[in-house]
């Protein structure tokens, strides 16, 4: 039995991610991981209520497995408050067809589970590729097993390069994309729209600003922002350089899983998968989530 | 940085004094922080638009039906004769 955060769509039920945009959102097909469960017998039991597209704290938990995008690692430090894990796979290897996205560059469904093996049970029903996504690796399953021999852990106390400037790449990178990913709520196609309006404009305008929450309505302007001619360079595209040499930073090859805070956006930013229980947040190489499991193996 | 409604009015928004009060504070302070990019030299180095190893996703040139019109429009707030309805743009 799992749960589904309220952004992953189930046909005919509600799907709000958090928004009161989406408050009457009746999605009109299954998201893929829904059907992936379907074959593997897997029950949905519910939906979990979020806040606005998973940009706010999350209030509770629940007591079963959690199907979740946590982008901003909101979900990661309450699973850590909670005694709980929670598992962030590879950017790629989990469909987010019928996700509604967030920020798409980092959008990953996730899990949150008591034990690992718990989640990785339910991963291997729901990853692999799938056409409906454009930005897949190619394999169509992964097999999920705690294999690693001499596994190296990075040093808890060594801190990889541009560690200081995680927090910065990860707000320019995040308001410029959720901002776009917004612009679609526009109370003509789907979703809340304002009931007193005079013209197209008027109708955008107070639709939007009656329905987004002041933390979508800080990513869209700042958003707006980043992306503007003035700003585009010395931030927007210098944030996609920074994350580049983020990712090639990474000592992987040294070792095969670094230690993070529970905080820490670098899964998000690289694309890597993580492993978070007891206040700490293990990430490996690329597909390496095996080596997560045989880390967790060790340290729990 | 331009005045803070002109962003609004990008974002199609209209916030209220208070809002616009703490999205400017917000905005100030990030702005300031993002000062820390200063410092590191990108000379030579490639944006990042994605962080997967793949190049563009192609598929054959065919049909392939995914939803219905009917669903499609099952959510608009407004619909008429099988299209989505908006107001008059032209006078």
């Amino acid at each position: 039995m799992v749960i589904l955060e309220d952004s992953i769509m189930q046909k005919g039920r509600i799907s709000t991610a958090g928004s009161k945009i989406l408050e009457s959102f009746a999605a009109p097909f299954d998201a893929e991981v829904v059907a992936r469960l379907a074959e593997n017998n897997i029950q949905i039991s519910g939906r979990a209520a979020m806040s606005e597209f998973g940009l706010g704290e999350i209030e509770e938990l629940p007591g079963q497995p959690l199907l979740c995008n946590d982008v901003f690692g909101n979900y990661r430090r309450k699973a850590a408050e909670k005694g709980l894990c929670c598992i962030r796979p590879t950017y790629g290897t989990v469909s987010r067809y019928g996700l509604i996205p967030v920020v798409s560059s980092m959008d990953q469904i996730g899990i949150i589970c008591k034990e690992p093996s718990e989640g990785f049970k339910i991963l291997s029903a729901i990853a692999g590729n799938d056409e409906k996504d454009g930005a897949m690796f190619p394999e169509k399953k992964y097999v999920y097993e705690k294999t690693g021999k001499n596994l190296k852990i990075s040093d808890k106390a060594v801190k990889p390069d541009y560690a200081d400037v995680y927090e910065q790449v990860m707000y320019i990178l995040c308001c410029a994309e959720l901002s776009g990913n917004i612009s679609r709520y526009d109370g003509i196609k789907f979703g809340y729209r304002t009931a007193d309006f005079k013209g197209l404009d008027d109708l955008y305008v107070k639709t939007r600003t009656g329905a987004f929450g002041i933390e979508a309505k800080l990513a869209a302007v700042m958003g707006g922002m980043v992306l503007s001619q003035d700003y585009y360079v010395p931030y927007y595209e210098k944030a996609m350089k920074v994350r580049r040499l983020i990712k090639e930073s990474l000592p992987f090859g040294e070792c095969d899983v670094i230690i993070q805070p529970v905080g820490s956006p670098l899964a998000s930013l690289a694309g890597l998968p993580s492993l978070t229980f007891n206040d700490m947040q293990l990430i490996a190489d690329v597909k390496n989530e095996n080596a997560l499991y045989a880390a967790w193996e060790v340290m729990k | 940085m331009n005045n803070i409604k002109d962003y609004e009015a990008m974002a199609k928004l209209d916030l209220s004094d208070g809002e616009r009060g703490r999205v400017s504070g917000r905005a100030g302070e990030l702005i300031e922080s993002f000062k820390k990019l200063e410092n590191i030299d990108v000379s030579g180095v490639e944006p990042l638009v994605s962080v997967l190893d793949i190049q563009n996703v192609l598929r054959e040139d065919v049909c392939v039906k995914t939803i219905s019109r009917e669903e499609l429009l099952s959510n608009a707030p407004e619909q008429y004769d099988g299209y989505f309805q908006a107001p008059k743009t032209l006078e």
